[in-house]
């Protein structure tokens, strides 16, 4: 090298080097910007706080502060920043993104697009309104449109080709839409161009693992030592590993501490109770983004069939011929192709056989629900014809007959993607039409409703109605028995959970006749994941187990209980598998994210009041995404059978149904089919005691609980080792009480109500008749 | 980490025991290097982590092979609270010195605080292998080995505490409470009384025992026991839940219906104390003050909601609910260190300043270590005109926190009062030097030199405080007057 290009060099080398002119404020402002891009609003925030003292003027300065208070949840402290900036100031397309930003965050993102595509037809190379716009199209369920959010990022990635942001979310995007060959090429340039990256190898890591592609474990691992100042991002890279490991047969021996996941759980008691995934072989595997699903006999075969309804595709009603599943959603007049949320069974029109109900289209919008009437097997929605097929957005729906008129009414819940309905209580004209009492009854919460249950809390003969809402306070209606309830949650003592709420149902859980109460959680991921190193909850965000006392009050025994941990639980199902005589409870669990692969969990009721995890050992902890989650004994060999619908929020996240088949061992059984003739012909609201030896084991007939699902149409009682029953006594929604003696265990009985009596009826007629069970 | 044993070993430090001997490669670094070792591990013994990082940061860049360097830093990353930084620091020390336990110790601490319990076990391990005979090291394995369900290597690891160190109560309790799972009942009652004889208000040992009497059928003495638990912590919910247990089972009906519909109100109250702190967080007032009002409604005596609905009624500008919970809340525990400060705080700002003094008094007596009380204290002071006692409230803050920008400029303004203008200058120089964008401060020196007729630095000064700040109008008025005179 000559001597003057050395010279020039180094001039060169120190000029770049040395920037003496620039201001303290501006050498802040970059380091801030800099922390921003890697998402670190709260350390960029004392810096602009900082550039704003040295630069009082600097107006994205000020902007920049705004997006870092509304990126943490500021958004009010961000408007306010919004506000102060002068008229000018605000016309910067920054500031109007920002603007946009705070809109989308407040829930109107059809708004915010607006005023992005208005920002970009102002100043079309607005890479921030693109970006924005992108993750609108990704993010928002109103305006989701991941093929849009990819060409948004793509044209981002034309001018600037290794943005961050624009990196990230096309893999995002990408892998939502379940293009895994794809994902990976993206994951590759992603970490060429930010190796150093935690985030970005989480990323990438996750796209290996969806794509089963080989990778997925050093990008983990190097997301885990990447992320060791971020305690959040590394457990949940942890956690992948973990899953990836777990996919090979769990971790090499040799595989250092540091890339181990450990959770803390108090030590179980054995159990030799299994359950095998059967669904594919049994025909029942369906990949619908599983939501509900109802156990129905529609052809009154004797055989239980399946009804399971996903998103956007068409419902499936898979009948059981004995030996396996046949597909006959077509020729019944069930393939309707709107899919649904919940699904029930039920006989509204006392006909004799079960008709289906599913609702429509919770998070994503209004639209109608449908009623499908069972005519002899064949079923047509007559939603219109029964007034209820408004526009609506529901969730979960709950079967009660409120006013014990003999016809069951229907409970919806409405508003959860923030429209303002109210719940509908659909009551029943008894000639195939419902008139909404909600408001007349003071039901009609506005609240964002997602999770129904009903069930007689105070024994007092009418079925009361619980509400779980999200962002506000549960409700728990007690039936006046005029027609009207009253709100008693508050002094009832079962308000929680506030911010996570998704389902609840009430269950005996300890054979004291009185009805208890659980209401599942739907915690943070990164919650989910320190709960499980743990072994606590994040307070008051968990699912909430409530004794009933039986003076009108409950008792939170969720800590005692051992189900004080944080869970995504999306839904959840309650059956005694073991047959002992306690009501068992399996929480569905997951989330939207792709990179949230929590397993499902079954907890197995010890009878003292205490609960303990039995997942690993039962083989249930599909990683699937849960929702609804029935149990039946679909195989008529005495144990209940567990169906799980499967799938997230994007279209790439399917997973197949499972149905669990319980290999047992279990104990003793009785199932109760009940014909209801004063009352409705379900029974639904029966209550039954089984008196064995020194033991009662009691059960409530419920259909629509949990994610709105429907168990076996039979009430299933476990007997422990008892071989015949002493006594039973049946409580009819109508007042009717019936009394058997002597009755075999491991048997069907089916009891049809006297139709005059009322009070306790005479005991030797034979007015049930025993079916016996071949497994 | 524990705290306790934190701060054992900040105090303790690591001496500078830096190996010197090898030739150095530039010598006066070297030298320099050791120079700021020691000033570090002064820093740091003196609770100043801030400034001993800076040294220490220095040092271990003029001579990276001195294990004391890193590991000294990574006690004051520690008390920075930067984990991962400090666990950078101490595995610089291992790699150079493999086998000190200390730095293995405060490895596999670290380690833990991050919930790295694998990795902080192994280095727990490690210690122990190098010092068998440290009961901490030992106690603080069993709670990584308990933490991951190692519930037999925990057992083991807590009764080796106990043979080193009989009177460990930690150790004792979490060796209880294993004994109790493992259903050895009588040993674990003989673990928890022993563990109440030493320490008989340990909360959760009272528990402890007392669950496991309601196992072993034994409800009335069960009951004693939760009413000591109750009296030790009456808000918390969980010592009613098992009183009820207790009294059902000793057949006391009525007994036990009190306790629960107790238990129930105090578990609401703490469940809408929880949400309404989450709520106060994320600066939702309303729903906060709804929250925090019902747990208020369930738990009437509870300091805590007072405390944090106070905080919502100060957000929301309203000064005089805020400070009218605050007294209720004193009047319920008059010895509540929050409750104090925060009244302090706000009489200070609505300027009833004999009131804000006699509760940053009150409180100081409660905590004499307390930066806030005496900080507090010597503003409050100030402010009323008594600047001999705020002087000695503000040193008093100081010596509890040296590099404290604000008690330094506060202090200085005193003196600049007391006209000691020396110890004024003083105070400003270093509030100055801990913030060198510090306006406020190089404006006071200005000032002083102005009054000492150093025209020239004073100029300077008050140029240097509109760079800083371009409308310091004071500043600017100042340089005008100054200008006329020059």
């Amino acid at each position: 090298m000559n001597r003057g290009l050395a010279i020039a060099l180094i001039a060169t080398l120190c000029s770049s080097c040395q920037n003496p002119e620039k201001p303290a404020s501006d050498v802040l402002y970059e380091q801030a910007l800099a922390l921003m891009h890697q998402n670190r609003f709260a350390t960029a925030e004392p810096l602009l706080y900082r550039v704003l003292e040295l630069a009082p003027d600097s107006t994205i300065a000020s902007i920049r502060l705004g997006e870092a208070q509304m990126r943490q949840g500021h958004r009010q402290n961000a408007a306010r920043i919004l506000d102060a900036l002068p008229a000018v100031a605000r016309r910067r397309p920054e500031a109007r993104v920002l603007e946009a930003r705070l809109l989308a965050f407040a829930g109107f993102a059809q708004e915010a697009e607006l005023a992005v595509d208005q920002i970009l037809n102002d100043y079309p190379a607005s890479l921030e309104g693109r970006l924005l716009l992108a993750e609108l199209y990704l993010q928002a369920a109103a305006t989701m449109n991941l093929e849009r959010a990819s060409a948004m990022c793509s044209q981002a990635l034309i001018s600037q080709p290794e943005h961050r942001d624009a990196l990230y979310l096309l893999l995002q995007a990408t892998l939502r839409l379940g293009r895994f060959t794809a994902a990976l090429e993206r994951s590759q340039t992603l970490l060429e161009a930010y190796p150093d990256q935690g985030s970005a190898h989480l990323l990438a890591g996750t796209a290996a693992l969806w794509a089963d592609d080989e990778r997925a474990l050093p990008w983990l691992e190097r997301a885990v030592d990447l992320s060791l100042d971020r305690p959040t991002q590394r457990l949940e890279a942890l956690w992948l590993l973990k899953v990836a490991y777990d996919r090979r047969n769990g971790y090499p021996p040799t595989l250092a501490a540091r890339y181990r996941f450990h959770t803390y759980s108090p030590p179980t008691a054995p159990t030799d109770l299994h359950f095998s995934d059967i669904g594919r072989e049994a025909g029942v595997g369906k990949k619908d983004r599983g939501r509900g699903n109802a156990w129905i006999d529609f052809d009154l075969d004797g055989d239980l069939d399946l009804f399971s309804v996903g998103i956007h595709i068409e419902h499936a009603l898979y009948r059981n011929d004995g030996k396996r599943f046949a597909d006959v959603t077509q020729a019944q007049g069930l393939a309707d192709p709107r899919g649904g949320w919940a699904a029930s069974a039920a006989d509204f029109d006392n006909d004799g056989d079960d008709d289906l109900f599913t609702s429509r289209d919770a998070w994503e919008g209004r639209a109608p629900n449908s009623l499908y009437r069972n005519d002899l097997g064949s079923f047509s929605d007559i939603a219109l014809h029964a007034g209820l097929a408004d526009s609506v957005d529901s969730f979960t729906a709950t079967w009660l007959d409120f006013d014990l008129d003999g016809y069951l009414d229907l409970y919806v819940a409405n508003g959860i993607s923030g429209s303002g309905l109210g719940n509908s209580l659909l009551h029943n004209q008894k000639n195939g039409t419902f008139l909404d009492k909600a408001a007349a009854a003071g039901v009609a919460d506005t609240s964002k409703t997602i999770g129904t249950a009903a069930g007689d809390f105070d024994g007092d003969g009418f079925i009361d109605l619980y509400a779980a809402n999200i962002g506000e306070l549960n409700r728990l209606y007690r039936n006046v028995g005029d027609g009207t309830f009253s709100d008693v949650a508050e002094s009832a003592g079962v308000l929680f959970p506030v911010e996570g709420s998704y389902v609840a149902f009430f269950f005996d859980l300890d054979n004291d006749g009185q009805l208890d109460l659980f209401v599942s959680t739907m915690s943070a991921f990164p919650d989910v994941l320190n709960s499980l190193v743990t072994g606590e909850a994040i307070e008051p965000n968990r699912p909430f187990l409530y004794h009933n006392m039986g003076d009108g009050t409950f008792t939170d025994i969720t800590a005692p209980a051992g189900l004080a941990r944080s869970f995504g639980s999306m839904a959840a199902g309650s059956g005694d598998v073991d047959n002992d005589g306690f009501v068992d409870i399996y929480l569905a669990n997951g989330g939207p994210q792709l990179s949230r692969l929590e397993p499902n969990a079954l907890f197995r009721n010890m009878g003292d009041g205490t609960f303990r995890d039995i997942t690993a050992t039962s083989g249930t902890g599909s990683l699937g995404k849960g929702h609804g989650s029935t149990f039946a004994d679909f195989d008529r060999d005495g144990d209940l059978d567990l169906y799980a619908g499967l799938g997230g929020h994007y279209d790439a996240d399917a997973w197949a149904n499972i149905l669990y088949r319980n290999d047992g061992p279990a104990h003793h059984y009785l199932e109760i089919e009940l014909e209801g003739t004063r009352s409705n012909r379900n029974g639904l609201g029966a209550r039954v005691a089984a008196h064995v030896g020194t033991r009662t084991i009691r059960a409530a007939h419920q259909s629509g609980f949990g994610f709105g699902t429907s168990n076996g149409p039979a009430l299933h009682l476990g007997l422990g080792s008892a071989t015949h029953i002493d006594s039973l006594d049946l409580h009819w929604p109508s007042g009717t009480h019936q009394r058997f003696f002597d009755l075999p265990a491991d048997c069907s009985i089916h009891i049809v109500e006297p139709s005059t009596a009322k009070g306790l009826t005479g005991t030797t007629d034979p007015a049930y008749k025993i079916s016996w069970r071949q497994p | 980490m524990r705290i306790g044993l934190l701060l054992t070993l900040i105090s303790l430090g690591c001496g500078d025991g830096g190996n010197v001997s090898e030739i150095p490669d530039n010598a006066q670094n070297l030298q320099e290097a050791v120079r700021l070792r020691s000033q570090g591990s002064i820093f740091l013994q003196q609770g100043r982590p801030a400034r001993a990082l800076e040294a220490l940061a220095q040092a271990v860049r003029l001579d990276s092979s001195a294990s004391p360097a890193h590991f000294n830093k990574g006690l004051a990353h520690v008390r920075l609270q930067d984990h991962p930084a400090a666990i950078a620091s101490f595995e610089r020390a291992i790699a150079i010195e493999p086998k000190n336990p200390r730095f293995l110790f405060a490895l596999a601490a670290a380690l833990r605080s991050q919930h790295r319990y694998l990795e902080a076990g192994t280095f727990f391990e490690q210690a122990i292998a190098q010092q068998p005979d440290h009961a901490e090291y030992h106690f603080n394995l069993g709670e990584v080995r308990r933490a991951t369900s190692d519930f037999a290597g925990a057992r083991e690891a807590f009764s080796r505490t106990l043979e080193l160190a009989p009177g460990h109560l930690e150790a004792r309790y979490y060796h209880s409470d294993l004994l109790a799972r493992d259903q050895e009942l009588a040993a674990a009652r003989l673990g928890f009384t022993s563990l109440l004889d030493q320490s008989p208000q340990h909360f959760q040992g009272l528990l402890g025992l007392g669950s496991l009497l309601i196992k072993l059928g034994e409800a009335q003495q069960a009951a004693a026991i939760l009413e000591r638990a109750i009296a030790a912590k009456p808000h918390d919910p969980g010592p009613h839940y098992l009183l009820a247990q207790a009294y059902e089972q000793a057949d006391q009906p009525q007994e036990a219906a009190k306790v629960r519909e107790r238990f129930q109100r105090l578990g609401a109250a703490e469940r809408h104390l929880n949400q309404g702190t989450i709520y106060l967080r994320r600066r939702k007032w309303a729903k906060a003050t709804a929250e925090l009002e019902r747990a208020l409604q369930n738990d009437s005596t509870s300091v805590t909601a007072r405390l944090r609905l106070a905080q919502v009624h100060w957000q929301q500008q309203r000064p005089d609910k805020s400070i009218a919970l605050l007294e209720q809340a004193i009047d319920l525990e008059p010895e509540h260190l929050e409750t104090r400060l925060a009244l302090g705080e706000q009489q200070l700002r609505t300027g009833a300043l004999a009131t804000s003094i006699a509760h940053f008094a009150h409180a100081l007596k409660l905590a004499p270590d307390s930066f806030t009380a005496a900080y507090g204290l010597g503003k409050a002071r100030w402010q009323h005109g008594d600047l001999t006692g705020a002087v000695d409230a503000l040193r008093q803050s100081l010596a509890l926190d040296p590099d404290y920008r604000d008690a330094h400029y506060a202090l200085g303004l005193v003196y600049v009062r007391l006209e000691r203008f020396d110890d004024a200058r003083i105070s400003f120089t270093h509030s100055a030097t801990i913030d060198s964008t510090h306006a406020e401060s190089h404006y006071g020196l200005a000032l002083l030199h102005m009054q000492q007729g150093q025209k020239n630095l004073a100029r300077q000064g008050l140029e240097k405080v509109l760079a800083l700040q371009p409308e310091h109008q004071r500043a600017r008025a100042k340089l005008t007057v100054l200008g006329s005179q020059l």
